[in-house]
Formats: C-alpha cells, structure tokens, sequence
C-alpha cells in the first residue's frame, strides 16, 4: 500500500533543502514529502493547499522565513494571516486544519524542518477520521 | 572572489542570528528591526534636542565684548551645570546621535550582506546613502554649536575645505559662515542648518519608506527600553564636557574627535583638500552606485507580474497585499461589470508573487511562474502512486 | 523549562525595575540621604504627617564612589543627576528584560492552525 503523499512549499530563501532532496525534489530522509519551491511564501494560494487535500494529500507544510525576516518584508505574514483566517483570500471551510502546519525558518534550520516534518507526516498519515 | 565575502558573511549573520532567535524569538531579534533602531533615536534626538533649543543661545560674543557674558558657551555650560538634569539631556542628545550613526551603519550592513539593495530596492538604498550623508553633517553642526575652541577649529576647517570647491566654492562657504567671516550671524545659521536640515531628514524618509508598504519603523517597546537605557548609562559613564570657551582671536589646533561624526576632520587634518573631496564626494557617489545593475551581471532580473485583464475584478487585494506598492488601482475602462482594475508597475515589481496568493480569481501571473502549473504540479505530487 | 524561567525573568525584572526605581529619589537628592536635603514639601509631611521616608543612608558608600568617579570622568557638578540617569537606565534594563521574557512567548517558528469545533 502506497504512502498518502505530503506537500510542503516553501520559498526560496527559507530553510536550504537543497542538501536534503534527490532530483525529484522529495525530500531523502522522509518517505513521500515532496518540495515545491516558489519566489515567496506569499505566493501561496489556499486553493493550492485545498488542490493538495483533493487530491489526496495527508498533509501540506507551508515553511518561509522567519517571521520578521521575510526576503519580499511581507510573504510569510501574508500566507500566515491567510491561513488563520485574518485576511482574505482564506482556507476553506471544509479544508481540515489538522493537516495543514506552517513553519518560518531561517536558511541554516533545515534539522528543525527535518524533525518537525517527519512529526507531522506520521501524524497526519495516522488521522483516520 | 567577490562573492565569496558576501556569501561569508551572509552565513556568520544567519548564524549570529540563529543564536540571537533561541534566547529572544524572533519578536525580539533586534536584527529583524534594524531600520527601526536609527529611527527610534531620531525621536529621541528630536525630543533632546527640542529640550536644549528652550537654553540654547546662538551667539559667539565673548569676553571681549561684555562683562555679563551670554553666549553658546555659557548657555550650553549653563545647561549642563546649573539646569536639573540639563547634564543628561545634553548627554542623551548626544550620544543618540552616535548611536544613531552606529545603527544606520549596521543597518546599512545588514541590507547589503542579505542582499536587500537591489534592482527594485535601488531607491531605499539611494536615499539611504544621503540620509547618511544628512545626518553626518548635521551632527558635526551639532559640535559647532557648542561654541568651544574645538568648535572653532571645526568651522575654520570647514570653511576653508569649502572654499576650495572649484566654482562654488566661495559661494558655499558665505553661505556656511553667513557672511564673509564668523559672527553671530554664524551661529545663528548653523542653529537654522542643524534643526532645519533635521527636519528635512524627515522628508527624505519619506522618500526611503515611499515603496514599501507598512514599513517597519518601530521597535516592540522592549528593545526601545534597551535603546533609551544604553544612553542613559552611558550618560553616566562618559559625562559630556565641553572644552574651553571660544576665542575668536586665537588659533587653536587640537581637538578630542568623535569618530561617529567628526571622521571627515582627521581625514582633513591628514591630506590635502583636493584629495579630501575627491575621497569624499568619490566615496558617496560610489555607496549610492552599489546597486547599478551592471554589477550583477550574473542575478536572474526580475519577471514583473502581469493582470490577466479580463479575470480582474478590482477587489485591491493584490495592491494591498504587494509590499513594494507596485500596483495601482485605476479605473475600469468604459463598459466593465467593475470600477476598478489592478495594474502592476513594473518597475517596483520584486517578482516575490505576493500578489498571485492575494488574488482569488486568478487574474495576476508571475510569466515565468504561472500558479495554474503551480497548482498542477502539487496536484500530480500529492496523486502519485509510488 | 521555557514557561518557568520566563515567569521567573518577569517576576524578577519586575521587582530589580522597582528597587532601583525606589533608590532614584536618593539620586535626585544628590546622592544625599540626610533630611535637609529633601524637598520642603516632603520634610513638612514628614515633620507633620509622619510620612515615613525610606531611609537612604546606607546608600551614601555609592555616593562618594560615583562622585569619584564622575569627577574623575570629567563632570563638574550636579553629580546626582548623573546618578539618576545610571539608575533610570538600569531600571528600564531590567524592565526590558522581564517584558522580553514574557513576550517572547509569542515568538512564532511553527503554527498549527486552530481547529474550530
């Protein structure tokens, strides 16, 4: 039985996951975490995190940088007060919060990337309901 | 060779950083502040300096002229002996403005080694050299108020570095003196320069902050504590003092530098006056061409976002949201269903797609990174069977 | 351990500000703790009302140190107002670090979204 993927996007000048990913961009350590890599985590779109859940993701990790440090000033503040619902466009409704958990690191925090994220896979993947 | 300094140096900050986030978070990383720090201490030197301004006297009569003597001299002494607190504030005012000089060089640091300088931030950078610039030379009018003998150095050493500017030189230097030769109408004039050129500083932030949406100007009340406590126990270890009265007759030499603002005066006192300005006005040019884009050669430019004009609706989501006010909101043309229309100059664009996230009717595109293939992509990620 | 060390620090931060802040009159008084030198609205409800004063006299060793101290550094007088910004900064120090210890807690590198039930 094949592994429910996880997707994590995350922008370029967040945590350097370069080391940790083969050519595909899944990530070496933890089975079925794929990276997608955008300019800015502001650039994420909640109906690319809803996409990632249709289609049959257990999970998405949204990581940028350290709040306050963002690269463009204002990215990671933007998809955070997003997904929190403080500033539209938001999640939808029906989109369950277990499975959605954001992370702002700094380029050197990959280990912390690493360890939060193989938490947050076996989570997810265990969520029956 | 060249890259690797910046790329060095870029790692110790990021580590220096790392450390600082495990005691302070975030929240707290006086880092993730540094432009707020020089302007912090500009309130502080407005707030100071309003205070001296209430006892200061512009004038230079000194004994010669009358027995119950009032000039700067004996005001600035007046306020630091005699006044309560008159000591401190005089002491605050100044070592705000060194730190001030301090925090803008960090600051200015801190944005070039991460790279913040560039393509659409040219403009923060350009005025942020001048505002630089402004700042020195009010600091150093701010030592000729004083009117001690040092003061009298500064100003003769100054009037005759002006003076030989070709052209304008003799022009600059009536203007700086007030007349042909130091009289109260000199000092009077450089209290017009010092707080009026203070003032302006606050038009020439306004240049440094147009592009930038919600600018982060103030620190979390913490770090101000901090900044205003630095002060204040330096106040007490290094009490200001001011040197012997000036003697308008007399021709002193030597002064104690302040090496935040008085740097240009050792330079001075060490070269000849050509080689001074070449290095001065050489130095300044060069800093403000620290971004001309011929010296990237090798950095991908910037793929400004483009409306998909018959998706938008005019919500102003996107103009919100853009942290470098590159969209504008104009009218819909004629026979639209909506009355506004987003459009992106493409000159402030950082391609950071900011935007695209903002936009819910998928009506603005980064053209090297369409969200459709975005959404794709995650699409065939998260439905892949190993 | 985070939460613990961070009541501690405020707690601690708080109570450094006071004290400090308590010793500032002693330094508006230039450095001097014996009565005369109080204001005369303070002596006359303290004669009258017996407002009792904290008493600064063991203070008085950090007078003649700081006095020294200052003069030797360059001041001329009014050395209790030099005193008074040493404390005024050590206490806003010690403020900091308890309002730092207690806000720090909102520092944010991970955020799992609130599932509303």
């Amino acid at each position: 039985m094949s592994e429910k993927k996880v997707i994590t996007l995350i922008c370029e000048r967040a945590c350097d996951l370069d080391s940790v990913c083969n050519d595909q961009g899944e990530v070496k350590d933890v089975d079925g975490l794929h990276v997608v890599k955008l300019p800015c985590s502001g650039m994420i779109q909640p109906l690319m995190i809803e996409a990632a859940m249709k289609s049959g993701a257990a999970g998405v990790i949204v990581t940028g940088c350290q709040l306050g440090d963002c690269y463009y000033r204002e990215g990671n503040k933007m998809i955070r007060e997003r997904l929190l619902g403080q500033r539209q466009p938001g999640l939808k409704k029906t989109v369950d919060r277990r499975k959605v958990l954001a992370l702002w690191l700094a380029r050197p925090q990959k280990e912390r990337f690493l360890s939060e994220a193989k938490t947050f896979v076996s989570y997810v993947r265990g969520l029956t309901d | 060779m060249y890259s690797s300094i910046p790329k060095g140096l870029t790692d110790l900050t990021l580590a220096i950083e790392k450390a600082i986030n495990a005691v302070l978070t975030n929240k707290y990383n006086p880092f993730y502040y540094h432009g707020a720090l020089p302007q912090f201490y500009l309130w502080v030197l407005f707030l100071s300096g309003l205070l001296l301004f209430a006892y200061y006297i512009p004038t230079i009569d000194n004994a010669y002229f009358s027995q119950n003597l009032v000039n700067a001299w004996t005001s600035v002494n007046y306020i630091t002996t005699v006044l309560p607190y008159g000591a401190v504030i005089r002491g605050v005012h100044r070592y705000a403005g060194d730190a001030m000089v301090i925090t803008i060089v960090l600051h200015a640091l801190r944005v070039w080694v991460t790279d913040r300088y560039r393509q659409y931030r040219w403009p923060q950078w350009v005025t942020g050299i001048f505002l630089l610039l402004f700042v020195l030379f009010i600091g150093q009018t701010g030592y000729y108020l004083v009117w001690d003998e040092r003061s009298l150095v500064l100003t003769r050493m100054t009037s005759s570095a002006v003076e030989a500017l070709p052209f304008v030189g003799p022009g600059i230097k009536a203007w700086f003196l007030n007349g042909a030769a130091i009289t109260n109408l000199t000092l009077s004039n450089f209290l017009f320069i010092h707080i009026g050129l203070s003032f302006s500083l606050l038009f020439g932030l306004w240049l440094h902050y147009v592009r930038m949406t919600r600018p982060v100007i103030t620190p979390p009340p913490a770090i101000q504590y901090i900044l205003l406590a630095v002060l204040f126990i330096v106040v007490f270890m290094l009490p200001i003092t001011s040197g012997k009265m000036a003697d308008i007759n007399s021709q002193p030499t030597n002064f104690e530098i302040d090496w935040f603002f008085l740097w240009p005066y050792w330079l001075l006192a060490h070269m000849d006056t050509t080689t001074y300005w070449v290095l001065i006005i050489g130095g300044s040019l060069a800093l403000c061409a620290v971004p001309f884009p011929a010296l990237y050669k090798a950095a991908h430019p910037v793929e400004a976002a483009e409306v998909v004009l018959n998706k938008c609706t005019g919500c102003s989501m996107c103009a919100n949201d853009c942290p470098y006010q590159a969209i504008e909101m104009v009218p819909a043309p004629a026979g639209s269903r909506f009355k506004l229309l987003a459009t992106v100059k493409s000159y402030r664009c950082s391609g950071c797609g900011v935007c695209v996230g903002a936009c819910a009717f998928d009506a603005i595109d980064l053209p090297n990174l369409l969200d459709s293939d975005v959404t794709a992509k995650i699409k065939s990620l998260a439905e892949a069977k190993v | 351990m985070g939460k613990g060390l961070n009541t501690i620090l405020a707690i601690a931060g708080g109570v450094v500000c006071l004290l400090v802040t308590l010793n500032m009159p002693w330094a508006e008084l230039g450095m001097n703790a014996s009565v005369e030198h109080w204001p005369e609205w303070l002596r006359w409800l303290h004669i009258n009302a017996g407002l009792p004063l904290p008493d600064y006299a063991n203070m008085n060793g950090y007078a003649t140190e700081w006095t020294e101290y200052l003069k030797k550094a360059g001041a001329e007088n009014r050395f209790g107002d030099y005193a008074y910004s040493l404390l005024i900064g050590i206490a806003m120090v010690a403020a900091a670090i308890g309002m730092t210890a207690i806000g720090r807690e909102d520092g944010e590198e991970k955020l799992v979204l609130p599932v509303k039930k």
